[in-house]
């Protein structure tokens, strides 16, 4: 068959096949079908069944569902446990957010400069995102121990006194915040990092040579040319944090008294351990509704095709 | 003064290096222990190797670790390979073909690697269970297939795009079709996209346990993170030294695979943000 | 403003690459100073070394006297150009311009007052409020020099700031920033590759040569009396032609022979440099700008006394001018270093070089008046102006003076 004759693509300038719309279209078929297929049948189906399911009632006994029309959401929206949840869920994201922002953005800023052994820290520091966040709980579990734990023995010897890290409920969702912390904050100092790596170094002689010492290039240059970075950062991680659920099951198990339950915690109990499986879909669904609002915002800010990211 | 500043910017620098390390340290350490040991704190640094290996033998042993390990990798494994046979394709087609609606649907199936996965985690359980196929490999193989899918796609994406186009127009000038295009000529120059898309899609899916909680329930089935989490959760009476050796033993896989992999991790995280 | 002065001043690399070597030169208050040299020859590191973002590893730097080695560029009060201009790309051109002002706590409406005046100097009122992304390279160009002369510093340093425009924007700009100096009256230094905008821009020129500097004079006298084969070589264009010669003595005098013609040496030149008579016997380089050669047969002309034998293989009229390309009988002059010259411009050129060497033959290059008749293929006679022969060590490569 005749090769097609590239031409511009207005919106991109880039070319693109004009062959026949009916040979395009076959190529498109081979090429995306499968994958679309499979995402329907896996991903689109599960979604839209949840959405049933979060109209009806599930009874285990009988194995029978039951349309109760908005019943689970009435419930929901009334019931002061689903928003304490929320609450937990908001500081996590929030408060999470933040500190690993402003964490990972000062440690962007400390490793820009000549250290021996600076490669073999930041590799050290991606371990955390890596690892199974069971796994993160129990060892947290182990350094934070009342008896007998490494890091609460640390605190108590330095005068802090005791602090019921994980069975105090009013501290325990700032721990969990704090492990989460542990965890991601290398996310946004990598992205921070690479960012301001990709910096022109000449920018910065200019200011330099303009008279800004080392804290008013960083105010007026460095930070301002860094915030594209640092907002992507913070709206991926705060849409990864909302859905937070593996960190909590091994961390606290949503207690002590539910007090670091989270949405998908939630969700996971009322579905798992209590088989009230219309009402978690509620739930979940509440959640499909925020996530869709944050990858808006999310795609607002960034062009998806221009990222590689996970 | 300069030298006050590298002396505390070397500190620092340990101190981080300690923050990131700590913990893991600490499981090494304490999975060392005979268990009335653990309650020594600070724990003393004399190993006992009869003891670690008395320990890591009731993981490996009592605790069948070893087929956690082969049920983890086949199903790590199989899932990243057909998601990569799924989405390389697609990842292409978005990059090249621009038809009706293909921003749209980019967005949409890019935008599936957000949702939460309790909100499909119980239809996929009940489909699979529908279909029968719930404790099997098979029946998490297909879902996870599906999870891993939107980020194959989108770092392929990237990576196609950076393939000038006039690669394919040579290609398809000397009579290749598209497909063939893609699989004769462009699939080694986009290898690094799929090293990293494996990279990530391997991480996410070997951690995953939300869903197989759901849909594996004997243990001779169940992953390396299910087991640890059944073993290690929060109400289990599980002795702590033997925990920690459950900790290090789930650990060091994904250790060896950092150190490997790390270059590839970077380079997927910052490309992105880069641009 | 200040004067700037480098002592002895040297940069080695860590790995152990030497960039400058033995730098002195003093540059007066007020003084518009070029560093030129072909790439890689130590000009914009001699100029980073002065701004501070280089390390001086030798000698010492001053500026209006005070010595600055270890004082971060932010201390040395002097003001930069980049070649890339080096613009602050999320700031507006007022707050780019304004950055250093605002850095030093100026108050505002000073601020205001400066940027203004310096807006208006270069044409800038207009795109005050855009940002560095939606202007022009011209343009841009201006707002990197906008932000120099807002401050009045001691002393204003250039890199290669015309390198980036095209060639007609260049020569504007060129005017523009000899007039802006003259009326600051700043002292400048100024760094590029291209020898055109070193003679016409400064009122001195340093030619600088793998980290060393080879001469530093006033463009004329670094025209008429080059003090090396690379200054000769490097500064004017068509380039010096460069033959071997042999000094001989004759009754009359010295001569040179060049192939088979012989050339006399006026008196005049022999007396200024006694080092011929001490050649005589051996061969030297002669060199000969191609103004220096006229078309022996015109008659309206002052003809210079000496007389070439060649074959012209091509000719440029250029209105004004015929260059003339005339292939002589005589070797020319190729060492490594002018191969390096060539090399930078044009590879081809390097190797015809080469070639010809072996084969006894070299094109010069006459300007000759655009009366001449003369056409490719013919045999010529040159006239040449001996009193502008320029001669040259063929080892040491130094102009022949005692």
């Amino acid at each position: 068959m005749p090769a097609p004759a590239p031409a511009d693509d207005l919106e991109t300038g880039r070319k693109t096949s004009h062959a026949a719309p009916t040979q395009r279209r076959r190529e498109v078929f081979l090429l995306l079908g499968p994958a679309v297929f499979y995402l329907l049948a896996f991903s689109v189906y599960p979604l839209a069944v949840s959405l049933a399911r979060s109209f009806q009632d599930y009874d285990t006994t009988a194995n029978t569902w039951t349309w109760i029309g908005t019943g689970n959401y009435r419930e929901l929206f009334t019931s002061p446990e689903f928003w304490q949840v929320v609450k937990h869920t908001m500081v996590l994201t929030f408060a999470g957010v933040t500190i690993q922002v402003v964490l990972g953005t000062a440690l962007a800023l400390f490793f820009n400069q000549q250290l021996r052994g600076a490669t073999l820290v930041r590799g050290i520091m991606i371990l955390p995102m890596l690892l199974t966040p069971v796994v993160v709980g129990l060892m947290w579990r182990m350094l934070l121990n009342p008896e007998w734990g490494l890091l609460n023995w640390v605190f108590v010897e330095l005068g802090f006194g005791q602090i019921g890290w994980l069975t105090d409920p009013n501290v325990a969702l700032w721990t969990l915040v704090m492990v989460d912390s542990w965890q991601w904050t290398p996310f946004v100092f990598v992205i921070v990092y690479a960012r301001l790596q990709a910096l022109p170094e000449e920018v910065f002689e200019a200011g330099s040579v303009d008279g800004a010492n080392w804290f008013q290039r960083t105010r007026y240059l460095t930070l301002p040319l860094l915030v594209p970075a640092i907002v992507f950062a913070a709206v991926f991680r705060g849409i990864d944090a909302f859905r937070t659920f593996d960190l909590v099951y091994g961390l606290t198990n949503g207690g002590p008294v539910q007090s670091t339950s989270t949405l998908s915690f939630e969700a996971f109990q009322n579905g798992f351990e209590f088989f009230r499986y219309g009402y978690a879909s509620a739930i979940a669904y509440v959640m499909v509704i925020v996530a869709m609002i944050g990858i808006t915002v999310l795609f607002r800010i960034v062009n998806p095709r221009k990222l590689q990211n996970v | 003064m300069r030298i006050v500043g590298r002396i505390i910017s070397y500190a620092v620098l340990v101190l981080i290096g300690l923050i990131g390390i700590a913990p893991f340290l600490y499981l090494l350490v304490l999975s060392s222990k005979a268990r009335i040991d653990v309650l020594e704190v600070p724990p003393s640094l004399d190993f006992n190797w009869a003891q670690i290996k008395e320990n890591y033998d009731v993981v490996i042993n009592e605790k069948h670790y070893l087929t956690f390990v082969k049920n983890s990798i086949i199903i790590t494994g199989v899932s990243t390979v057909f998601a990569l046979v799924l989405g390389v394709p697609a990842g292409y087609a978005f990059s090249r073909l621009r038809f009706r609606g293909s921003e749209t649907w980019a967005s949409t199936i890019l935008s599936f690697r957000f949702m939460p996965p309790v909100a499909v985690a119980i239809p996929i359980f009940l489909l699979i269970q529908h279909l029968g196929l719930t404790n099997s490999h098979l029946g998490l193989i297909l879902p996870y297939i599906a999870f891993s899918l939107p980020l194959v796609i989108w770092i392929m994406i990237g990576f196609f795009d950076e393939i000038p186009i006039e690669i394919d127009e040579a290609a398809m000038m000397d009579g290749l079709t598209r497909p063939q295009v893609l699989f004769k000529v462009l699939l080694p120059l986009a290898r690094p996209g799929m090293v990293v898309s494996a990279t990530f899609g391997l991480i996410f899916i070997w951690n995953e346990f939300l869903l197989g909680l759901y849909v594996i329930n004997s243990s001779e089935k169940e992953t390396i993170p299910i087991a640890a989490a059944s073993l290690l959760t929060v109400e289990s009476p599980i002795d702590w030294n033997i925990a920690a050796a459950v900790g290090v033993l789930t650990v060091i896989p994904i250790l060896f695979f950092t150190i490997v992999v790390q270059r590839y991790i970077v380079r997927g995280l910052t490309a992105g943000a880069v641009r | 403003m200040a004067s700037v002065s480098f002592d002895g001043v040297g940069k080695v690399y860590r790995d152990g690459t030497r960039a400058v070597r033995d730098f002195s030169l003093e540059v007066a208050d007020g003084e518009f100073m070029v560093f030129v040299g072909p790439s890689g020859c130590g000009k914009t590191t001699a100029l980073r070394m002065l701004a501070g973002l280089e390390a001086i590893t030798e000698g010492k730097i001053r500026i209006g006297g005070d010595v600055v080695n270890d004082l971060h560029p932010r201390r040395r009060d002097i003001a930069m150009v980049f070649q890339n201009y080096a613009l602050y790309p999320h700031m507006s051109v007022y707050r780019n311009i304004a950055f250093a002002l605002k850095v030093r706590k100026t108050p505002p409406d000073e601020i205001r007052r400066r940027v203004d005046d310096a807006a208006r100097i270069l044409g800038l009122t207009d795109q005050l409020e855009k940002k560095p992304g939606q202007l022009s390279g011209g343009q841009r160009q201006r707002v990197a020099m906008g932000r120099a002369i807002v401050r009045a510093p001691q002393a204003f340093l250039m890199d290669e700031p015309l390198s980036n425009l095209d060639a007609k924007l260049r020569v504007q700009m060129r005017g523009e920033i000899g007039r802006i100096q003259r009326e600051l009256g700043t002292t400048t230094i100024y760094v590029t590759h291209d020898q055109v905008e070193a003679m016409t821009m400064g009122t001195r020129v340093a030619v600088l040569r793998k980290g060393e500097l080879q001469q530093v004079e006033q463009p004329q006298r670094l025209y008429d009396n080059p003090v090396n084969l690379f200054v000769a070589s490097f500064i004017g264009s068509p380039e010096m032609n460069l033959l071997e010669a042999a000094i001989e003595r004759t009754e009359s005098g010295l001569t040179c022979r060049v192939g088979d013609s012989v050339l006399p040496i006026p008196a005049e030149t022999a007396a200024a440099r006694p080092g011929l008579s001490r050649r005589v016997g051996a061969s030297v380089a002669l060199g000969v700008r191609s103004e220096h050669l006229q078309d022996a047969g015109l008659r309206e002309v002052r003809l210079g006394s000496g007389r070439l034998r060649g074959t012209v293989v091509a000719t440029e009229p250029l209105g004004s001018d015929l260059l003339a390309y005339i292939e002589v009988g005589a070797a020319p002059v190729v060492t490594e270093e002018l191969l390096e010259v060539a090399g930078d411009a044009d590879r081809a050129l390097a190797d015809k070089l080469r070639a010809e060497a072996g084969e006894r033959r070299t094109i010069v290059v006459a300007r000759f008046a655009i009366d001449s008749r003369t056409r490719p293929g013919e045999t010529i006679e040159v006239a040449v102006e001996t009193s502008k022969l320029h001669f040259f060590d063929l080892e040491t490569e130094a102009a022949i003076v005692d």
